[in-house]
């Protein structure tokens, strides 16, 4: 039997009865958003209402910091020593170039002594609640299929991305915001393809000096003043209760009435969750001035408000030439806000519910073209790459897996995008085989027929 | 894990029947039997089960060993097993490591098995495999006996007509649901109030409230004809099309863009926004307003290029569309399969794309169907140069237009031109080093240094890879087909090898190489390759010195081609064919030919190719083509791909139809592609399908909710139908009346079901709370189309013209045309569209979803789209003219709600304007502060297209007008009852 949220077995209204109890109220089920098609079959009787997932998770909320472009994992997180004695040569079967040992250095960090690249100087303070992955893999190493491989666990298709899936399975934790956000990236990244359209990411258009009454569209309202509009709201809830008189309580017509006030909250709410000015300078401080930090900022502003799924684009790891200046300024970028985010959340307290996941869409040649010298640089490579998580119920300061002594292909507990989705369902609370939904009489899921959990890194 | 407690407790079990039963036969089977319990039963349970075990429904790759009929059938790739051969069988080749491909087991599942086991495995092969696991492979496969009895693959069949009698009865429809309703001891609504039946039937036909008149006109029509009547009105208005048509577009995936940026080869010369896809939405509208028959509809859109009587310009080319306008892969099989998956659920109503590598896990239809179709659509092309449609287009605009193009084509010419002749010559001066350099491999640290001494500069990188590009290092080009040659004998024997070599290449006939190539290399006796490169370099630099007299002459438009000594042409031509000038003349010719060269994005991007698509998308006196396809020449079956992959070569099958919807008659396609032949197929009437698909989806948007309620599939895993009978009658009629869609129409909203009211009733309710027994009708949601056009229609400003040019419907400066015109950009959809439901185009979407969430909320409130239609509706004659405040309310109400006010609603209103009038609401409308129009940072986010126009006025809104936003604010205004 599938766990799909309020299960294809139950007609909607059949939903409503039973998670009344639950819940309360029939109306309190409706307030979230619904899917109101009378006689709707598939399985979304429960809409956006908060659910409590089947299997015990700590982890409520993901925020995941796409590094779009490639990060080389050899310069970051996956050192390779060995490869100093191959610099300038020419390593067979590497596909020309030569040898190109990292110019970063590697120190062990933490209590747990993961060892850290000197391109992450800060996020090397927070080493201990890092999870490295070492032994991801991607099997085209092109940018546009590997991020929707990525983002939705298919390289070509159509399918629901992360964040509409794990919306789907949880629900949502605020009624003023929407419940997965994205900042920056492509709308194949955000798509809940043919899982109902309440469960796309909604971009926000945010940028640390852009007025935040543009984040959302119609946020912003130019035509009237909140008291006047307030007024407004009184006597469409009065034509609505006299409609509704009309046709018994019909639930939709409730959750449609009661989504206005949902947005005449949203006006102030959104505004505030995306308002960083409403942190104290040393918060700010702590996460830098630039425009990423901000995002970051926002993103823990907003998981604290209860959204399930941040998504921010945190790119320019493409690093084919030049690679020593250009991911030290790359890394740079994201270094201070990623290990502010973390520490953030942790003295918030929500680090253990929130899960940061950070990594690209593939990883980098050990070669380079050409020579080594600061012109060099890294193709694209799919036989391994990395990325970490940290928090939201996974070990802190290890590295799992492992790639073959020059970093070229996985040796060592080797770990799919499909595993790691179905690892990022685990954390939320879900079997990945059974967050199924039905389209056109199959039942699709994030992993499609792959991918297992990564249990060596749940904690 | 449990299972493998579960295995390892039914083990003995086994064996003691196993015992029994041999006891019987030969004794030599025993001691097999007891090898197989000993080590090949316990192996597999450790090393294979968890992936391939039926019972468990685990079949990886398709293959379980849980029985013995499991490895005798196999997975995709054959029988794993054949008995007494080990080498021979798979299996044993897949755990000795010994095959190619496959090794088993995976590295995660602790990789190769101990060399003792391989040998046990080997032995008991050797032994003849004895294996008592009977009982069937447990594969999970839609090719059994059962799946083909599915009701939806059974002929239709009309059954009789209830003989029930009640003056509830209007048509035969009413027959069935009354008796079904009563034998659940329920019985129908009665009818729904006019005003509001006038509302129903005008939104469902034509996705617009009724007018004030017609109301008027409708309740004072007493005669019992008149609701037939107003259905006949409605069915002839050029609006019922855009309505139905756009249900259509739902089913058909239609987008204006391809849905990928520049990527792939192909697509790195077009831009991401189809030239006229519009023209296939224009096609669909007009087919629904002519009432097309179905069958006629269907068969133009898959092969209206075949149809005996079809001529050039012929306005049913456009149904082509239906085929192209889909989204677009880099791989030429994911396009297929994206055009298969259309078919099959759109006209058909089965997902045959599920087929693509696997048979079918629900229903019947194997691999070899799939790749039946395939081949089909793997047998069209399309070209650059399409009909043009002779579409009404006021001269002067025409002119404009033409003069516009030619101007960008001109402009593309000389570009183009300029490119290449930059190019030709910096390749005649570095010839040397340019052939140097494309013998090496990319990455190696010797290319860096063989540039700089040429002089090719990394910043000229891009310029430099597009020669590379060109340089088509083919063995048999006559050019630089003896470089080639010698460019592949190795480094160390290069000496000993090459004059031989370059013998050959001199003397082969069947390639003959240029007359100038060959008198420079002949007798030459080159010890290394860039000894041979540097003869070219002088052969081209005498070349360079005739090149400019022969390029001017063939680029100057007009000039007969030039005279130059044909091998001299061929070499000042190389490594970029070249056109001459009168064959660039057109922008159809110029997109042929550059896809046939490597031009580099920078190249491509200063070539006009996007503002030419623009131009011609946008253009009003641009007359419209239809995107349509060809057959190729010669027509090729396809073969099956092994679980989807190109490279793995199954059987090749003929083009046919799926052979479970033939009835057995099932016949290779002949003509062509078979595109007429599928399409015939697909529109016969005894396909069990088609019909069905059809009319389950009209009632579907009549009543709410289909017979069937997953309309693009009606395969096994789809709901049984309610109303089986119903169904099958309706579709009956459907066929027999000519495939009539107004026709059946008008059969359903004639039946009383279809009027009765929607009030509900708790008793029934209970027992029904989904409403599929049809004891009311259904309280719907507008959808985002009809939303939009209602807001544009009542504050009186809709553009009526049918058909056109998209627009952008989700941006200001706002367009008021109908919601079917917008422009919809498949990889980028926008807010607009997303917040309200509006049908993925990535792929047919036959039902909208219907969600309720605070986003719609903020458009009613906060987006200047609705503050101006509140102004708009304020601005109305109607409610201008009104005497009174109590009367304006009331044109309000018969405008929005298309009803009179309770004198409680008119109270309400004067209440609440008295209210907004305020001095304190007046002071903290001033209080609120207007955005200069021209601030809008997120102006356009719908960047497709921008309309011209002006910008909605920022400015606080009235206490009438916020009164008329309240009332399009309430659910009154947003549902149908």
């Amino acid at each position: 039997m599938s766990h799909q949220p309020g299960h294809a077995i139950y007609a909607r209204r059949e939903f409503f009865r039973r998670s009344a109890t639950a819940l309360g109220s029939v109306a309190a089920a409706s307030l979230f958003g619904q899917l109101a098609m009378p006689g709707q079959v598939f399985a979304d009787g429960g809409g956006l209402t908060p659910r409590t997932p089947p299997l015990p998770a700590k982890a409520k909320a993901i925020i995941h910091i796409f590094a779009a472009g490639g990060p080389s994992h050899l310069d970051t997180f996956d050192p390779k020593p060995v490869m100093e004695k191959f610099a300038d040569k020419t390593l067979p079967g590497q596909g020309g170039g030569v040898g190109f040992p990292t110019p970063f250095t590697f120190t062990p960090s933490g209590k747990s002594g993961l060892l850290m690249s000197s391109a992450f100087p800060k996020l090397a303070e927070v080493a201990d609640e890092l999870c490295v992955i070492r032994s991801l893999n991607v099997d085209v190493p092109a940018h546009g299929p590997a991020a929707k491989m990525m983002h939705t666990g298919s390289l070509i298709q159509t399918k629901p991305s992360v964040g509409s899936w794990t919306l789907y399975g949880l629900g949502s934790n605020n009624r003023s915001l929407p419940g997965f956000i994205t900042l920056g990236g492509s709308a194949e990244w955000r798509q809940a393809a043919f899982l109902p359209s309440m469960y796309q990411g909604t971009r926000a258009d945010f940028a640390a000096n852009k007025p935040v009454d543009r984040v959302l569209s119609n946020l912003r309202n130019d035509f009237s003043a909140p008291t006047t509009q307030r007024k407004q709201l009184d006597l469409v809830g009065q034509l609505n209760q006299d409609h509704l008189a009309r046709f018994k309580g019909d639930e939709q017509l409730e959750a449609r009435s009661e989504s206005f006030e949902l947005a005449y909250r949203m006006q102030t709410e959104a505004m505030e969750a995306f308002d960083v000015s409403k942190e104290s300078k040393e918060v700010r401080q702590l996460y830098g001035t630039s425009d990423l930090a901000a995002k970051l900022l926002v993103a823990r502003r907003l998981v604290e408000r209860g959204v399930r799924f941040v998504q921010i684009e945190a790119g320019g790891w493409d690093h084919h030439s030049g690679i020593f200046s250009a991911l030290t300024r790359t890394a740079g970028a994201i270094d201070q806000p990623a290990a502010a985010l973390i520490a953030d959340l942790k003295r918030l307290g929500l680090l253990d519910s929130t899960v940061v996941w950070w990594g690209g869409e593939f990883g980098r040649t050990v070669t380079t073209p050409g020579r080594v010298d600061q012109n060099s640089g890294r193709d694209h490579h799919g036989k391994a790459m990395c990325a970490w998580l940290a928090g939201g119920g996974v070990k802190g300061g290890m590295a799992y897996g492992a790639t073959d002594e020059l970093g070229y292909e996985v040796v060592e507990n080797p770990v799919t995008i499909h595993d790691l989705h179905a690892t990022l369902m685990r954390l939320i609370g879900y079997d990945h085989t059974k967050l199924t939904f039905r389209y056109n009489g199959r039942d699709f899921r994030l992993t499609d027929n792959f991918g297992h959990v990564v249990n060596g890194i749940i904690a | 894990v449990s299972w493998v407690r579960g295995s390892r407790a039914s083990v003995p079990i086994i064996v003691t029947l196993v015992t029994v039963m041999v006891g019987n036969a030969a004794g030599a089977d025993t001691e097999g039997l007891a090898f197989f319990e000993k080590n090949i039963r316990p192996l597999f349970i450790d090393h294979c089960l968890k992936c391939h075990d039926g019972s468990q429904n685990k079949t990886k790759g398709g293959l379980t060993l849980d029985t013995r009929a499991g490895w005798e059938k196999g997975g995709d790739t054959g029988p794993a097993i054949i008995p007494g051969q080990p080498d021979k069988s798979l299996l044993y080749q897949v755990i000795a490591f010994t095959h190619a491909e496959i090794q088993m087991p995976p590295k995660k599942e602790g990789g190769k098995l101990a060399d003792e086991k391989i040998a046990a495995v080997r032995q008991w092969i050797t032994l003849g495999a004895p294996d008592p696991r009977d009982g069937k492979a447990n594969r999970l496969t839609g090719l059994t006996p059962e799946a083909r009895a599915h009701w939806a693959y059974q002929p239709v069949q009309a059954p009789a007509v209830p003989a029930v009698k009640d003056p509830w009865i209007r048509n035969e429809v009413d027959a069935f649901v009354l008796t079904k309703l009563r034998a659940n001891g329920m019985k129908p609504n009665p009818p729904a109030g006019k005003e509001a039946l006038l509302r129903r039937v005008t939104y469902d036909l034509i996705g617009l409230p009724p007018t004030t008149e017609e109301i008027a006109a409708f309740v004072a029509d007493t005669a019992p004809t008149a609701f037939a009547t107003v259905v006949d009105r409605l069915l002839a208005s050029p609006h019922y099309g855009e309505r139905w048509g756009r249900h259509w577009l739902d089913s058909t995936r239609y987008s204006d863009t391809i849905g990928l940026k520049s990527n792939g080869a192909k697509y790195r010369y077009e831009d991401y926004r189809y030239r006229s896809a519009w023209t296939y939405r224009d096609y669909v509208v007009q087919s629904f307003n002519d009432d097309k028959p179905w069958n006629d509809f269907l068969v133009e859109q898959l092969a209206a290029d075949q149809l005996p009587d079809i001529k050039p310009s012929d306005p049913r080319l456009a149904a082509l569309g239906f085929i192209t306008v889909g989204k677009r892969f880099d791989n030429p099989d994911d396009i297929i399969d994206e055009r298969i998956d259309t078919v099959s659920k759109a006209m058909l109503g089965v997902t045959l794309s599920c087929s693509r590598c696997h048979d079918h896990k629900f229903d019947p239809i194997p691999t070899a169907d799939y790749y039946a179709l395939h081949g089909v659509f793997n047998n069209i092309e399309e070209s650059y140069d399409l009909p043009e449609l002779s579409l009404a287009a006021d001269a002067a605009q025409s002119a404009d237009y033409r003069a516009k193009l030619a101007a960008l084509t001109e402009a593309n010419r000389t570009t183009f031109q300029a490119v290449v002749q930059k190019r030709l010559g910096d390749f005649q001066e570095r010839a040397e080093g340019y052939l140097r350099l494309v013998v090496i491999n990319g990455r190696s640290p010797e290319r860096l240094q063989i540039a700089e001494a040429y002089g090719l500069h990394p910043e000229n990188r891009d310029e430099i890879r597009e020669v590379l590009g060109s340089l088509q290092m083919r063995n048999e080009h006559p050019v630089i087909g003896p470089y080639a040659r010698l460019s592949r004998i190795p480094e160390d024997q290069f000496a000993e090898k090459a004059p031989a070599a370059l013998v050959v290449a001199l003397s082969d006939k069947k390639n003959p190489v240029n007359a100038l190539v060959a008198e420079a290399l002949r007798g030459l006796k080159p010890r290394t390759l860039a000894e041979v490169a540097r003869v070219y370099g002088i052969l081209f630099a005498k070349a360079a010195a005739e090149a400019p007299a022969h390029l001017s002459a063939l680029f100057t438009p007009g000039q007969p081609p030039p005279t130059t000594d044909p091998a001299l042409a061929e070499l000042i031509a190389f490594p970029y064919p070249l056109a001459d000038a009168d064959d660039l003349a057109t922008s159809e010719q110029q997109m042929a030919f550059f896809q046939k060269i490597s031009l580099e994005n920078k190249t491509i991007g200063e070539l006009k190719l996007t503002a030419i698509n623009h131009l011609r998308l946008t253009h009003p006196g641009s007359p419209g083509w239809a995107m349509t396809v060809a057959d190729k020449a010669k027509a090729n079956d396809s073969y099956v791909y092994i679980r989807g992959e190109r490279n793995k070569k199954g059987p090749v099958v003929p083009r046919s139809f799926p052979e479970v919807l033939t009835g057995g008659t099932r016949k290779p396609f002949t003509q062509g592609s078979g595109r007429l032949e599928l399409a015939r197929a697909i529109a016969d009437p005894a396909n069990p399908l088609t019909a069905r698909v059809a009319v389950n989806r009209a009632w579907m948007h009549h009543i709410g909710d289909g017979f069937v309620t997953t309309p693009d599939d009606m395969g096994v895993m789809s709901e049984k139908p309610a109303h089986r009978e119903l169904f099958d009658w309706l579709t009956a009629r459907f066929v027999a009346e000519g495939w009539s869609m107004k026709q059946l129409h008008r059969r359903i909203l004639l039946s009383a079901t279809y009027q009765q009211s929607a009030t509900s009733t708790a008793a029934f309710e209970a027992k029904d709370p989904d409403n599929r027994l049809l004891w009311r009708a259904n309280l719907r949601r507008l959808d985002m189309e009809a939303i939009r056009d209602s807001l544009v229609l009542l504050g009186g400003r809709m553009d009526r013209t049918v058909g056109g040019r998209p627009v952008n419907i989700s941006d200001e400066p706002y367009s008021y045309r109908r919601t079917i015109y917008g422009f919809v950009d498949r990889l980028a959809l926008s807010d607009l569209m997303i917040q309200f439901d509006f049908a993925d185009p990535e792929m047919p979407n036959s039902r909208r979803t219907n969600t309720t969430v605070p986003q719609q909320a903020l458009f009613f409130l906060n987006s200047p789209m609705a503050a101006d239609a509140a102004r708009a509706l304020m601005a109305r004659t109607e409610v201008i003219s009104a005497a009174t405040d109590d009367a304006r309310v009331q044109a309000l109400y018969r405008i929005l709600f298309q009803r009179e006010p309770s004198p409680a609603e008119i109270t309400l209103a004067l209440g609440f304007i008295g209210e907004a009038a305020k001095p304190e609401f007046v002071r903290a409308k001033a209080a609120a502060k207007p955005a200069a129009p021209k601030d809008t940072a997120d102006k356009n986010k719908y960047a497709g297209l921008t309309n011209t126009g002006t910008m909605v006025e920022r400015a606080p809104l009235k206490p009438w007008e916020l009164y008329a936003q309240a009332l399009i604010c309430s659910n009154e205004f947003v549902y149908v009852n």
